[in-house]
């Protein structure tokens, strides 16, 4: 297991990197914009820059989760090393473990990082960011939002060999879907809430979905 | 050795694979006795790769059975892993992976791993072990494929094609390697390949499989002992002429007259002689070259 679990992460370490590099790049313009102000920085600036950036950050993150789950299988079915490993003795069981520990677990730092940093912007000036409640339901669509797409994603590449197909089919649907929530929202005047909640329930019901069908399949699947 | 494996460690019955409309493999039954070497021969798209898919459980087939060392394929493919070494057409190591890093990651699965053959076999393949998959050259790369295929002592040895694309130079030393590590263990080896000579070399049957179908199983000298071409001059050019039984394929070009005959018998002589007007007739031995693309060509003839 140790084994799968390195090769995964070495696969995924382009990913990886990159998610780093621009979440980096993120902060450190929010650090910029600070060079040459045109009046005194105020704690309050500070605050309210990082905590933009933080959110802009987990939006990245819930970007790269579509393509942490669209790489799971299509980028070792392109280069052809799925064959490699498939003749290896071990179990699809094993295999799926390994890539789905790997394929969640790096988004979700990435993601637990923005969410620490926020929420730590968030106590130490709340009335500053709006009430408690709107801050949660930012950050729980977000996260139903980064759920449903890599979930979408990760079955796609169960049976594709792109992975930048299975992330661009995974994001059409993904808006596409909230599009029509919201749409439906204006015509038949839902209450904000509700439609909070039916995006919320959509996004990560329906990730969880796609992710369990992609473990069936793949489980059941005899080719790479 | 699994105990049902018997004297065929690999056993394919009315094997069928189908990809939408298209007939990739049809209704192949194939037997390979024990520590003996197949030749896997045909034109591209005939089927081999996709059989050979199958026989290593990266494909189903749509029907039929396939045993491997006794173990039924793709129902126990995790089980029988252990039991093949496989070199595909081209090498599949991870490209990132150093050749250090790929053995360790192979030995962590084989648990009857064989350092010392491995070390061995790094020395005489002289590979370096810090280099990157990607940046082996065809040659290295495929002898990369066959250690990592072979230190785990498998029953069953399969190589797809694993010459493609090499040089005469590289290819020699690759067939050297194959020859020297299947000749001290009793391992039952598929190998398949375009160059017929290396087949013939290595091979003691061969198969020749066309359009999904085996066209001819046969032990490569018993083949080309019995497989004749009979050249016969006619008395006038192009004129009429009868073939004798046993005929696979033939050619008139002027007034030469070449027959490709199987299961060589003197009977076949007396017929042309007998039936045709013709002034010369001699009998010629065949290379396996000549043999493969006469039946191949025979049968599109039929068709």
């Amino acid at each position: 297991m140790i084994a799968l679990l390195k090769k995964d992460w070495r696969v995924y370490q382009v990913a990886t990197i990159g998610c780093i590099l621009i979440v980096l790049t993120i902060h450190i313009i929010a650090a910029i914009t600070f060079v040459d102000y045109d009046r005194p920085i105020q704690q309050s600036d500070v605050l309210e820059t990082f905590f933009t950036a933080g959110l802009i950050g987990l939006l990245v993150s819930a970007g790269f989760a579509g393509i942490y789950g669209g790489g799971a299988f299509s980028l070792e079915r392109r280069e052809r090393s799925a064959d490699f490993l498939a003749v290896m003795p071990t179990t699809r069981g094993r295999i799926i473990t390994s890539k789905a520990i790997v394929s969640i677990l790096c988004p979700l730092v990435i993601w637990l990082f923005h969410l620490c940093e926020i929420s730590f912007i968030f106590s130490l000036d709340p009335a500053r960011f709006g009430n408690k409640g709107d801050y949660w339901i930012v950050v729980t669509i977000i996260f139903g939002a980064s759920v449903m797409f890599f979930g979408l994603a990760w079955l796609l590449s169960t049976f594709l060999s792109s992975a930048a197909i299975s992330f661009g089919i995974a994001i059409v649907i993904l808006l596409g879907s909230l599009t029509l929530i919201e749409t439906a929202r204006q015509r038949h005047s839902i209450s904000d809430l509700t439609a909070q909640q039916i995006d919320y329930a959509w996004t990560f019901g329906m990730g969880t979905i796609c992710f369990i069908a992609g473990v069936i399949y793949y489980l059941r699947r005899v080719e790479p | 050795m699994s105990e049902t494996a018997g004297d065929s460690p690999i056993r394919l019955e009315h094997v069928t694979r189908r990809f939408g409309k298209m007939l990739a493999v049809n209704d192949l039954t194939l037997s390979i006795p024990r520590a003996t070497t197949f030749g896997f021969i045909g034109l591209n798209g005939a089927g081999k790769t996709t059989a050979i898919r199958m026989m290593v459980g990266l494909l189903a087939p749509s029907s039929g059975s396939i045993h491997v060392d006794g173990i039924e394929v793709p129902r126990d493919r995790d089980r029988v892993k252990t039991h093949i070494g496989y070199v595909p057409d081209r090498p599949n190591v991870y490209p990132w992976m150093r050749v250090e890093e790929a053995i360790s990651f192979v030995r962590s699965f084989q648990p009857k791993w064989n350092q010392a053959r491995c070390d061995e076999l790094m020395k005489m393949f002289e590979l370096d072990p810090r280099k990157r998959a990607k940046h082996l050259s065809k040659g290295q790369a495929a002898k990369l494929s066959m250690l990592l295929a072979i230190c785990h002592d498998p029953a069953v040895l399969i190589f797809d094609e694993p010459t493609s694309g090499l040089d005469p130079l590289v290819r020699e030393e690759f067939l050297e390697g194959v020859l020297s590590v299947t000749s001290e263990r009793q391992q039952t080896v598929l190998f398949s390949s375009h160059t017929l000579s290396d087949v013939q070399r290595l091979a003691d049957n061969i198969g020749i499989m066309h359009e999904g179908k085996l066209l001819l199983h046969a032990p490569v000298d018993e083949l080309l002992d019995r497989t004749k071409r009979i050249r016969a001059v006619l008395e006038e050019e192009n004129g009429k002429h009868e073939a004798p039984p046993g005929m696979v394929f033939q050619r008139v070009r002027g007034r030469e007259w070449m027959i490709t005959v199987e299961n060589f018998r003197q009977e076949q002589i007396e017929f042309v002689r007998s039936r045709n007007r013709i002034s010369h007739l001699d009998v010629q031995d065949m290379s396996l070259d000549d043999v493969f693309k006469d039946f191949v060509r025979g049968q599109k003839e039929a068709v």
